[in-house]
């Protein structure tokens, strides 16, 4: 059977002001009917660019160099623009990763959903519109007829993708590209889009591209990958093959920066050291030799090929890791395993002292007004309802949810920066909500709040050196010269060299940002500090820099943080205790791995189900996932707010709230009148050590 | 192909692998290097600027070097071609054009800085309280603004001048007053939208109060577009003046400005006296086109903080 | 959406008022006062006297602004004593006239400047692109008299192509009927506006040519015209229905200009005329008649806007 597309040595390159950036160096893969071929690699590294190659959507200055992308019979980099436009939605459909800005916001769905058809077939009226009907239905869009003359930002998130696909997949194409389809989504969605776009393959008999940074995504869905970096693709194999026995330096090392395979265990996550080499000038040798820790002379003078000893594995490196064998692989290479057991975890004083911070019975409503002139108050919207819990100093208090579930306006809260409607907020012994004027000031010092965007939390016209003392500043500490000083430890403190001081935000990357941010929070000592998504924007490798950097500091400083994210390995590997939230409501708390190990709530059930974990041999459910869209937060659900979207819902779970219930000593509650058992089958934790290993 | 995809960015992920690492070599320069380099390399800008300060040479020193009779009438020497004794000819009560030129271009170049200054001040100030304030404090002052943009310029300029018949000075304030508007606008939408910007919340979070907020970090933000507007200022400014002049109801006589020029000129077009036209004319596209390469120029060299090095 | 129109439509209710009461506010300011300033140096003490009661000026401010308010909504704008017509005379004769010319330049500009600005945006940079920015850089600084003037010179003296005098008549139908006297001024004026709009236009679309979604549709393999015309237009071009709206009082004040330039029996001409001989009913109630049609105007471009960007109805 010959392949559906086979990419020979591509080469493309995109023109800059002095050169040109190589951005896909000699890519060679195929990928063969009802086949998903993951391609994977951090940001920069290509996989992109070689998506938007075969499909000759080159921005503008790029242009393919070399090689060729032969689809069946046809070689698409060959053509004229004439013809690549008749394979463009008809042969090969794509799918992009932001579905809000990818749809055409002034045209009804139903129109962009037949625009291929119009393009590439005679179909018109009725049996047009059928046609786009049954794609609507075939994608799982809710009630599709109706919904033809809706515009997209009427529809979820989730619904837009689906939509985005039905588009993609009208004219039943032979290959589906998808370019990080579901980073844009939340957790719960993805996972329903992931299973979507899964089913049409089988359904439809496509091939599919899966092109993302997720390993995770990866290792449950695709039937081969292919890792890229610096433009190349440095190894190839069968999905099993590759997490059980990765053979290049760079992906072993990927897996080890991976804060989920390092949950519980108290290590530090891998993180490779460098960053990837500068695409205009690429190095000669091996790209990735200058951030390997097996590198030699050879690597960095010789280019290695892509090949393999056992047929089907391929890789690009003269000192590989792993082993040569052909047998089948049955597990993942080197899993972790739990040095502590998970009641005792790293931060063992759980229960030691009063706490820092004791949050209790936090209210938090947004208005919301319509009307044509005088703005009535229509509703509001229930933000935070109502959350208790404490954190004790020292510690790291994970708070997890998807959008709209409060954590957010929680980290505010506690820092200040919104009042609150009702509730109290102790730290450190006083009662920070009723503090007004200088008292409130002083007290601002204790706490502090580092933002998801790092760039975006940094004056663009301040240098770096003002940056960080703004905190010394504005409650008048010190001189010039004793804040220059204070400036030049922290930023020595988080890595970055004191020549920084005199430099600005713009000339720094993503990773050293967030840097700068955590020098800033640094300054005055603060006891608490208050993370919301400080890693969600960056690479694994830099993650993982950063998250050790953050549980360094922890140790030094006796720091105790609230880590606010939706990524819950992230959360899982840092925290000590987990607070689970949704829609405003904080439905389970505890220990991390109590959190993680044994849920109660059906939600936390869910989340965890659905998350994507880099371990092609991990339990998945198909169907035990959190079905259905978040309802509105102006109008939430009565009782629990989770009835809507949960399998066990009765009728008492709509006439009345659960309250919180313990299970066990530990301090570990959930909210639920139906509480999941605990089961005492090791294999049901896809999170406990593996024995075997 | 002309219709080119967008560069692809993760929008959760920031290319690490794109941003080039700290140099600890090459010496951080200061936004106002950045910016300047960026200005300096605009040729348009080069241009634009010579052109200026060539006209303000010309209008200012010009007359202390070549003299001309501007004050009495010579009617006999009237509407005389161009010749060695009158490079530009005369007008149509004998001035020297050339002279003329020089003159009236100091009357419409001061006049418009002028306005363009006051106005771009007064309207700065309104716009930063009312975007700052915000709540009614804004409406209010927002309604202020869009009642005085309902009446057309031209025409509520024309109606000042008929009522208060300005000197020099006062046709400046006049001018000022239909041109506070744009700016006021503008810093308010600024000013709005920096309200919100991420390092002004952690300002506050940090315990820095209102004072630092908009001295330390709106301020230098939007001074950008407050430059930018300013230069614009300027070119409607004179655009503004000659247009009041040529309808008669600018610079009061004797003054000359281009603007009038032009419309002694207009009376002759049929007999074809270029020269009374062409000059003036053309020195006012010369100085506004001038103007406004400025101001573009400008407008790209404080967009400098968004380039990612 | 309803939500929206109605504020809209009370703001610019509230803005009339105001602009009626700046206007009030002016007609207080009148040099010597407004029965002197009226009337005129000559005007006996008998005169003025008479001239202060039969205007309520001796009433209360309050009162005088009810009574001259109510004055207007019943169509009396005053009467000029220059011209012994009353103002709301004079406008009715005028105003269709000026609003005639506006619209033809109007039309003329959008017909010429929306596909100009689309040719731009696709190839920018290139050399075509340059020549016309230079192009509208000029326009854009040339004051409107000072083009009006140069066509003239081109076009009716050295090429006696048309005329450059506008038609002169009471009649609109015979205005309208005189089409060689009607170019040049609708040229000048649509010059200046294409100038503006084609830049408009080119950015709009040049930034509606970066968004995802074009890269979709291109995906779903259309043609580069076909995204323009289906895709990005009616992305782009909302923004200049909105720039339509606020350019009527620069269209207006061009308008002034362009009739007087031409001997256009407009409401602009008519502005200007009485201007010079300081005739303040005249100027006082155009001033606020033109401030009126330039928030009429701006309100149905928002409700144009509203009414094309699906976006709109679903914001509060």
């Amino acid at each position: 059977m010959s392949p559906v597309l086979s990419v020979d040595d591509l080469h493309t390159e995109i023109a800059v002001n002095d050169g040109a950036v190589h951005a896909v160096d000699g890519v060679s893969f195929t990928v063969n009917r009802g086949e998903l071929l993951g391609l994977v690699g951090e940001s920069g590294c290509g996989k992109t660019m070689t998506a938007l190659s075969i499909m000759r959507l080159l921005p503008g200055g790029g242009r393919i160099t070399g090689g060729s992308v032969v689809l069946g019979d046809v070689d698409l980099t060959a053509l004229s623009e004439r013809d690549v436009r008749a394979v463009r939605g008809k042969r090969i459909g794509m799918v992009f990763q932001d579905p809000m800005t990818s749809l055409n916001p002034t045209i009804p769905i139903g129109r962009q959903v037949a625009e291929p058809l119009k393009l590439h077939t005679d179909l018109a009226g009725r049996s047009l519109t059928d046609r786009v009907t049954e794609m609507l239905n075939l994608v799982g869009l809710p009630q599709p007829a109706r919904r033809l003359s809706a515009y997209p930002h009427e529809l979820s998130g989730g619904m837009r993708q689906r939509v985005m696909i039905a588009r993609a997949l009208v004219c039943d194409p032979e290959l589906l590209i998808a370019d990080e389809p579901t980073t844009a989504l939340d957790v719960t969605i993805q996972q329903q889009i992931l299973e979507l776009i899964d089913d049409l393959r089988t359904r439809l008999g496509m091939a599919v591209i899966l092109v993302t940074h997720d390993l995770g995504v990866i290792a449950g869905r695709a039937d081969r990958v292919a890792v890229m970096y610096a433009g190349r693709i440095v190894e190839t194999t069968e999905t099993h093959r590759l997490f059980g026995n990765p053979r290049h330096p760079y992906t072993e090392a990927l897996f080890e920066a991976l804060p989920e395979n390092a949950a519980g265990t108290g290590e530090r996550l891998y993180s490779i050291p460098g960053m990837p080499p500068d695409l205009v000038n690429p190095p000669v040798g091996c790209r990735f030799a200058a951030r390997c820790r097996y590198a030699e002379d050879r690597c960095r003078a010789e280019h290695p090929p892509l090949r393999g000893e056992v047929a089907g594995h391929d890789y690009a490196c003269f000192l590989p890791v792993g082993s040569a064998e052909s047998g089948p692989i049955t597990s993942l290479a080197n899993p972790r395993r739990a040095v502590v057991t998970e009641s005792g975890a790293r931060h063992a004083a759980a229960d030691a002292g009063t706490p820092l911070l004791s949050v209790t019975g936090l209210v938090k409503d947004f208005p919301v007004t319509a009307g044509a002139v005088l703005r009535r108050h229509v509703g509001a919207v229930s933000a935070v309802a109502d959350v208790s819990f404490s954190v004790t100093g020292g510690e790291t208090f994970g708070l997890v949810g998807e959008s709209g579930c409060g954590k957010t306006t929680i980290g505010r809260l506690v820092v200040g920066m919104e009042r609150l409607d009702a509730g109290t907020i102790w730290i450190d012994g006083t009662n920070v909500a009723t503090l007004r004027g200088k008292a409130r000031r002083e007290h601002q010092r204790e706490t502090h709040l580092i933002f998801q965007d790092a760039y975006a939390a940094l004056n663009p016209r301040m240098r770096v050196g003002a940056i960080v003392a703004e905190p010394l500043a504005i409650h008048g500490i010190g001189n010039r010269a004793s804040r220059l000083s204070r400036v030049r430890d922290v930023l020595a403190e988080v890595g970055l060299p004191s020549g920084a001081i005199q430099r600005y935000p713009h000339e720094f990357s993503g990773g050293q940002r967030q840097r700068i941010g955590l020098a800033r929070a640094l300054a005055l000592q603060p006891k608490l500090i208050v993370a919301d998504e400080p890693v969600s924007a960056l690479d694994v490798s830099i993650q993982a820099q950063i998250l050790n950097l953050m549980s360094d500091l922890q140790q030094r400083h006796g720091l105790t943080y609230v880590f606010i994210s939706h990524d819950l390995s992230v959360v899982r590997y840092l925290s000590t205790t987990i607070g689970v939230m949704y829609l405003g409501k904080l439905v389970e708390i505890g220990p991390a791995g109590a959190v993680y190990g044994r849920p109660r709530h059906p939600y936390t059930r869910g989340l965890i189900d659905t998350i994507p974990v880099a371990d092609p041999w991990a339990r998945r459910t198909g169907d035990d996932g959190v079905r259905g869209e978040l309802p509105s937060a102006i109008r939430p659900p009565s009782g629990c707010r989770f009835r809507t979207r949960c399998p066990l819902a009765q009728d008492i779970c709509a006439e009345q709230e659960p309250p919180l219930r313990s299970f066990g000593m530990d301090g570990h509650q959930a909210a639920c009148h139906f509480p999941l058992a605990v089961s005492t089958d090791p294999a049901a934790d896809r999170f406990a050590p593996n024995a075997s290993a | 192909m002309t219709i080119n995809p967008p560069l692809p960015e993760h929008a959760a992920h920031v290319s690490d692998a794109i941003a080039a690492p700290i140099e600890p070599d090459a010496p951080p320069k200061s936004m106002w290097r950045l910016g300047l380099q960026v200005f300096v390399a605009n040729r348009l800008a080069i241009i634009g600027l010579v052109v200026v300060v060539l006209f303000l040479l010309f209008c200012f020193v010009g007359p202390l070097v070549h003299h001309t009779e501007q004050l009495r009438t010579d009617l006999a020497q009237a509407n005389q071609p161009p010749s060695s004794a009158h490079i530009l000819g005369t007008d149509s009560v004998g001035y020297d054009e050339f002279g003329r030129l020089m003159v009236g271009g100091q009357s419409s170049l001061e006049i418009g800085m002028a306005a363009a200054v006051m106005a771009t001040l007064v309207g700065t100030l309104w716009g930063a309280i009312a975007g700052y304030l915000g709540g009614a404090v804004d409406a209010v002052m927002m309604r202020v603004v869009d009642t005085l943009l309902a009446i057309p310029g031209l025409f509520l300029l024309l109606l000042l001048v008929a009522i208060f018949t300005p000197s020099t000075g006062l046709l400046i304030v006049v001018i000022a007053f239909g041109a506070w508007l744009t700016p006021a606008r503008l810093v308010r939408g600024e000013t709005l939208s920096l309200r919100t910007r991420e390092y002004v919340q952690a300002a506050r979070m940090m315990g820095g109060g209102n004072r630092r907020a908009i001295l330390k970090h709106i301020t230098p933000n939007a001074i950008g577009t407050i430059v930018v507007n300013a230069t614009f200022q300027v070119a409607d400014a004179i655009l503004i003046v000659a247009s009041l002049s040529f309808l008669g109801l600018g610079v009061p006589p004797p003054h000359a400005d281009w603007g009038n020029m032009l419309s002694d000129g207009t009376a002759f077009t049929q007999n074809g006296y270029w020269w009374m036209i062409l000059p003036p004319g053309l020195a006012i596209v010369l100085v506004v086109v001038a103007f406004n390469f400025l101001g573009d120029a400008l407008r790209d060299a404080f967009e400098v903080r968004l380039r990612r090095r | 959406m309803i939500a929206y129109l109605v504020r809209r439509v009370l703001q610019s209710i509230l803005v009339v008022i105001l602009v009626s009461l700046v206007t009030f506010t002016l007609l207080h300011l009148l040099p010597g006062g407004p029965a002197r300033a009226i009337l005129g140096p000559r005007a006996t003490q008998q005169q003025l006297a008479q001239f202060v009661v039969q205007n309520h000026y001796d009433k209360p401010l309050i009162v005088q602004f009810g009574l001259w308010f109510n004055g207007l909504l019943h169509g009396d704008l005053g009467y000029s004593y220059k011209l012994n017509e009353t103002v709301s005379g004079l406008i009715v004769d005028r105003l269709p006239k000026t609003l005639v010319l506006m619209a033809l330049s109007i039309v003329v500009a959008l017909i010429i400047a929306i596909p100009l600005g689309v040719y731009q945006a696709r190839k920018r940079n290139t050399l075509g692109d340059y020549v016309l920015t230079g192009f509208s850089f000029v326009f854009y600084a040339m004051p409107s008299f000072l083009l009006a003037l140069l066509l003239i010179i081109l076009f009716s003296f050295d090429l006696p192509w048309f005329s450059p005098e506008a038609p002169q008549s009471d009649s609109l139908g015979v205005i309208l009927a005189d089409a060689n006297g009607l170019v040049l001024p609708v040229a000048t004026l649509a010059l200046i506006t294409i100038a503006a709009f084609s830049r408009y236009t080119r950015s709009s679309v040049m930034e509606n040519l970066t968004q995802d979604y074009v890269r979709t549709a291109a995906a779903n393999g259309a043609a580069d015209g076909r995204i323009i015309v289906v895709h990005v237009l009616r992305n782009a071009l909302i923004p200049v229905v909105t720039l339509l709206g606020l350019s009527l009082p620069a269209l207006f004040a061009g308008a002034l200009i362009v009739e007087s330039v031409f001997n256009y029996p407009g409401m602009g001409f008519l502005f200007w005329q009485e201007a010079i001989v300081r005739d303040y009913p005249v100027l006082l109630g155009v001033t606020l008649v033109v401030a009126v049609a330039t928030v009429v105007g701006s309100l149905l471009a928002d409700i144009a806007y509203a009414v094309l960007d699906p976006r709109v109805k679903y914001t509060s």
